[in-house]
Parts: C-alpha cells; sequence; structure tokens
C-alpha cells in the first residue's frame, strides 16, 4: 500500500474529529473520500501532510511517517488544499513561479501550461481574482509536478461546469501516468466519474470503503405489480441483497447479475418496470440515513 | 531551469517503499525564495523605518546645536526631580553636547520604530501565515518548519542591523555636518560639534539598539509560534512591550523603586549610559549587548521547537 493509516486518530479534548481511521490506498489508483463537512475528511489530509500530530495510531506514505518525515513525504507528493491562500500581492505567475521555486522539482513551464489550459489569466493580481480562480491557480501549481501521490481536497468546490470538467480530465491524466490521486469531494457524481475505490466519512469515523467497479455492477429494480408476488425460488435468492414489497412494488436490489433475476420477474405479474444503477447515492444516503449510534 | 529537467518515470508504492529516501539529502535550512519572499514583504516597512531612523537622529543632532547648554539646564532644572530621572544619567553628562546627542536613543521615536518593525515582521513569522492560510501551501512543499522560521528571523535581524545602522548614520552626519555655539574666553563662536564629540562614541549605543529589537523580534517570535492569530500575537507583544518600558520608566523616574529593571528586558537598554562610558563602553555592550541577544537567541530557540512540533489548524 502506498498509504497506510493504522487506527489513526486525532483528537482535540474531548472532541474526536478522527477516530481509529485504518485504510490503505494502493499505488495507481484514485481514492476518493466522502463524507459532509466535519466528518474529518480535511482531518486525515492534514495528518496525511503532517500537519497535525496523531493523537493515537500512525499514517505512512510509501512507509515514511507523515509526521515525522514529513518533508520527504512532501518530495514526493502534492496538495491542493480545500481554500487555498495566496500571497495577495503577487500577481498569478508570481505566484506560480513562487511556488515552482519553492521544491527543487517545481515545474514553471508545465503550471503555465495548465494555466493556459484551464484559461486562467495571469496577470491578475491574487488579491484581485474570484476563490474560483485562485482554486485553478492552486490546481495548476498542484497538478503541475511530476509526483506519485496527488492530494486534492475538494478540487471543484469553486469551479464553473467547464473547468470542473477539464479537472477531472487532469485527475485521469495522472491516474493514467501511474500516479495516485487522494481526491476528497462533496460531490457524488465527480467521484463516481474518477474514482476507483471509495471511503466514506462519517462523524470522524471511516465507515465505508467501497470498490466503484463493485459498485457499478449494482443495481436496483424497481416492479410495480398489478397481482400477489412470490419470493424468488433458492437458485437465485443469493443474487438478491434486498428484497421488500410495500403497496404493491417490489424494491429488490442485485449485487451482480441481472439476467436470472429478470427470467424470474417475468414470471410475476410485472405492470411496470425501472432498473437503475445502485450508484454510490443510494450508499452514502444509506450510510447517513442510519441512526447515530449506527 | 527546472523545466528543462526531462520527466521523471512518476515512482510507484512499490520503488517508492523500495528506495527508503530516508537517506536523501536534508531539506536545506535556507530556502533563497522564502528570503526573497520575506524581503519583498517587508521591503517599504524597512525603507520607512531606516529613512526615519536616520531623519530623526539627523535632526535630533540638528536641534541639539541650537539649544545652547544653558538653555538646555534651565529648561530641565525647571521641571519635576522626578523627570531628571527619566533622562538614566546625571544631569551634568546630560548637559554636554555628547550627553544631548546620546539621548536621541532613548527618546520615544527610535524605541517606537524598532518595536514597530520588530513586532510587525516577527508577528509574521508563525502566526501570521498561519491566519492568512498562507503557510498551509508554502508547507504542503518539501520545506523545513525551521526554513519558514529562518526566513523570517533572518530577515528580522537584517533590517534590525539596518536600523540601527541608520540611527548611526543620522548620527555621524549630524555631528559631521552641524555647528554649535561655544564661548571661548569671552568670546562667542561657532565650533564644529565633530570637534567635541566623536561618531565613534555612539556606536555602542546603535549596537544596543539592535540587540533591543533583536531581542524584541525574538520575544514576538515566540508568541507568534504559539499562537494562531497575528492579531493576537500584536496584543499580546505590544501589550508586553509597553508594561516593560513603564516598569523601566518607573524604576528611572523613582530610586526606590529600581528593582524593577530586574523585570524588564529595558533594563539591559542603556545606550545613553554607554556613549558616555568611554572606553566601559564596551564592557556595558558585552553585558547588556549579551543579556538581550542571549535572551533572544533562548525565545528563537523555544520558538523553533514550539513550532516544529505544533499542530498547524486550517485556515478559518
Amino acid at each position: 500500500m502506498l498509504v497506510h493509516t493504522d487506527h489513526l486518530t486525532k483528537r482535540y479534548g474531548d472532541m474526536a474529529a478522527l477516530s481509529d481511521c485504518s485504510l490503505g490506498i494502493a499505488g495507481g489508483v484514485v481514492f476518493g473520500l466522502l463524507g459532509p463537512n466535519g466528518s474529518g475528511k480535511t482531518t486525515l489530509l492534514r495528518l496525511l501532510l503532517g500537519y497535525l500530530r496523531p493523537t493515537e495510531g500512525r499514517a505512512t506514505i510509501g512507509g515514511l511517517d507523515c509526521h515525522r518525515d514529513s518533508v520527504a513525504v512532501h518530495r514526493r507528493l502534492s496538495y491542493l488544499p480545500g481554500e487555498p491562500r495566496l500571497h495577495r500581492r503577487m500577481r498569478g505567475d508570481e505566484a506560480l513561479t513562487y511556488f515552482s521555486q519553492l521544491r527543487p522539482d517545481g515545474r514553471l513551464q508545465r503550471s503555465r501550461e495548465i494555466a493556459d489550459r484551464l484559461n486562467l489569466d495571469l496577470t491578475r493580481q491574487v488579491a484581485r481574482i474570484s476563490t474560483g480562480m485562485r482554486q485553478m491557480l492552486a490546481l495548476c501549481m498542484a497538478m503541475s509536478l511530476d509526483v506519485p501521490l496527488l492530494v486534492l481536497d475538494e478540487p471543484t468546490s469553486s469551479l464553473d461546469p467547464t473547468v470542473r470538467s477539464e479537472v477531472l480530465a487532469l485527475v485521469r491524466e495522472a491516474q493514467t501516468e501511474g500516479r495516485t490521486v487522494i481526491f476528497s469531494s462533496h460531490v457524488l457524481s465527480e467521484v463516481e466519474e474518477v474514482c476507483d475505490r471509495v471511503a466514506i466519512l462519517r462523524r470522524g469515523n471511516l465507515v465505508q470503503e467501497q470498490d466503484l467497479s463493485h459498485l457499478q455492477l449494482q443495481h436496483r429494480i424497481v416492479a410495480r405489480l398489478s397481482g400477489p408476488s412470490s419470493p424468488p425460488p433458492d437458485a437465485i435468492r443469493h443474487l438478491v441483497s434486498k428484497l421488500s414489497s410495500e403497496n404493491g412494488e417490489l424494491r429488490i436490489e442485485a449485487p451482480g447479475e441481472l439476467t436470472p433475476l429478470l427470467g424470474w420477474l417475468a414470471t410475476l405479474p410485472v405492470s411496470e418496470m425501472r432498473i437503475e444503477p445502485l450508484g454510490l447515492r443510494t450508499v452514502y444516503d444509506q450510510i447517513y440515513r442510519e441512526p447515530r449510534d449506527a | 531551469m527546472h523545466d528543462a529537467a526531462p520527466r521523471q518515470p512518476v515512482e510507484t508504492d512499490e520503488n517508492w517503499s523500495s528506495t527508503p529516501n530516508r537517506a536523501a539529502p536534508r531539506a536545506p535550512l535556507f530556502v533563497a525564495a522564502l528570503w526573497r519572499r520575506a524581503m519583498s514583504d517587508s521591503f517599504w516597512m524597512l525603507c520607512g523605518c531606516i529613512a526615519i531612523m536616520f531623519v530623526f537622529h539627523w535632526l535630533y543632532v540638528y536641534m541639539t546645536s541650537l539649544v545652547s547648554s544653558s538653555s538646555f539646564i534651565n529648561l530641565f532644572e525647571g521641571l519635576p526631580k522626578t523627570m531628571h530621572g527619566l533622562l538614566g544619567i546625571s544631569f551634568s553628562e546630560a548637559a554636554t553636547p555628547r550627553g544631548r546627542i546620546a539621548l536621541a536613543y532613548v527618546d520615544p521615536t527610535p524605541v517606537v520604530i524598532t518595536a514597530v518593525w520588530a513586532l510587525s515582521r516577527a508577528s509574521d513569522a508563525v502566526s501570521g501565515p498561519l491566519d492568512r492560510g498562507t503557510l498551509e501551501m508554502t508547507l504542503a512543499q518539501p520545506i523545513r518548519r525551521m526554513s519558514v522560521l529562518a526566513a523570517n528571523a533572518g530577515v528580522t535581524i537584517f533590517g534590525a542591523a539596518l536600523i540601527a545602522l541608520s540611527a548611526w548614520l543620522g548620527t555621524c552626519i549630524g555631528v559631521l555636518t552641524v555647528s554649535v555655539q561655544q564661548t571661548t574666553m569671552l568670546i562667542p563662536m561657532k565650533v564644529p560639534l565633530a570637534g567635541l564629540v566623536s561618531c565613534r562614541e555612539y556606536v555602542p549605543s546603535a549596537l544596543n539598539l539592535f540587540c533591543l529589537t533583536v531581542f524584541a523580534a525574538g520575544i514576538t517570535t515566540l508568541i507568534s509560534a504559539c499562537d494562531r492569530y497575528r492579531w493576537r500575537t500584536l496584543g499580546i507583544a505590544g501589550g508586553f512591550y509597553a508594561v516593560e518600558i513603564l516598569l523601566k520608566m518607573l524604576g528611572l523616574a523613582f530610586s526606590q523603586l529600581k528593582w524593577l529593571f530586574y523585570f524588564t528586558f529595558l533594563g539591559s537598554y542603556w545606550p545613553q549610559s554607554m556613549a558616555l562610558a568611554g572606553r566601559r563602553a564596551w564592557l556595558m555592550s558585552l553585558q547588556y549587548d549579551g543579556i538581550l541577544l542571549g535572551s533572544a537567541a533562548v525565545c528563537y530557540v523555544f520558538a523553533a521547537l514550539v513550532f516544529a512540533r505544533r499542530d498547524l489548524p486550517a485556515p478559518l
């Protein structure tokens, strides 16, 4: 595993910002971090960056301790904060130059190329550009580096749809080049679009890790029946993960193959039927609909 | 140029962990870009401080030449006795041209200018960029926290040296260009001030001013390293400085309160006495400047320790 956390915990007094988080991220994947505000995403990222000292547990990147060896870790990663703050008096191009000079592997020309691709005006002063443009500027710095790990904290939160899709394209390109990307976001559709695997956090706890390729195979079938239904035969019962029937509506969640299920449904008095991919939304809603102490 | 470098093959987790770059060269303490940034951030303020300090000391010498010793004595004799103590030197010493010029170094103007420089720059060491949120992007690069602190401390101390130098140069230019009215054998005549005082006598005073600034910067850096908001750092450091000045003034004004000097770092700030001490000035410098610089070094070491270990919260 490239990134590894072992019972990672960060507490502020009695408040646990992150509890007992153990996860592993393999090299070359785009790993999504999902959760609402205050769920612990940024705390996890800041622990990985070595900005915070863990209360308990440990985080490593490429075998290096994230807090103790933070400089060595930073040589191999590029970070885009959720709300990037840059020196307000600098012009866009000055900011790119400054950050490229801060590290020996800084690539000014590449960051200018990305700025060009995002249609970003580099002649304007940071203080006089919008939040979205500041985010783009920081993205140019973060995405320009030849590093094996990119840590992007809500990289598209302030961007318009056109730039947003360009940023997602950059993330995919990074993955094609063999890099690992940690992609924190609120936007489920984006995570579904670019991530290979996702971790969902709730109130500082890692509640689910999900492979998105596996999720793409899962479907929900909603069938309206005009007559009585019957339970699925034993031979196909294993193909159903959840089944409910209410007010003449049959809801089935299928984790895999659909054909045998459709065969069974054809024997029922179905008047209407809808098949939809289960999607991340369903998983997310399930987690956030669960009672507080679940 | 970094751009000319060929695109490196991307490391995977396998070769990353198999080449434990723990043996990689340690990140340098000196990061030129950080120093340039710190210089650029403080450039105009430094120019202002230097200009004010230079002009003030020059004008002070010039004003001194306009007031005769007898007028000075008459002026001060009219003031309450407690005010005499505030001079920090004997009344007879203060009445001489050398003594009167030396009093420029304890005037509120240089004390305030050095405090403004020290507090504004040193508060920008940690809590400043943390408050603005710029520290996050900076420290995401392979840079040691110490490099950030070193760039700030280096530029602050360098600026303090230039400010103290400008004070001394202002005094020198004044001494070399101004003449004073002297009465010799009942004949009043204009005598060049350079014939009565030497610029070299004010070197220990300027050095003492420099050390005071470095100490103020050191203590402010320590507060900044512990804090999260620059306004609060400035408030605490400014309050501390004000209390220290008050203690010094009380100690000077009332002889029974001289023990207060032990509780203020300004108890080591005696530029007026140093200018009048002759050969003993360098001994005094060793003692007082040693205390100020030593205390500043302790503050910087603690600031480094605190900053290296502390959590860096997300900007608000």
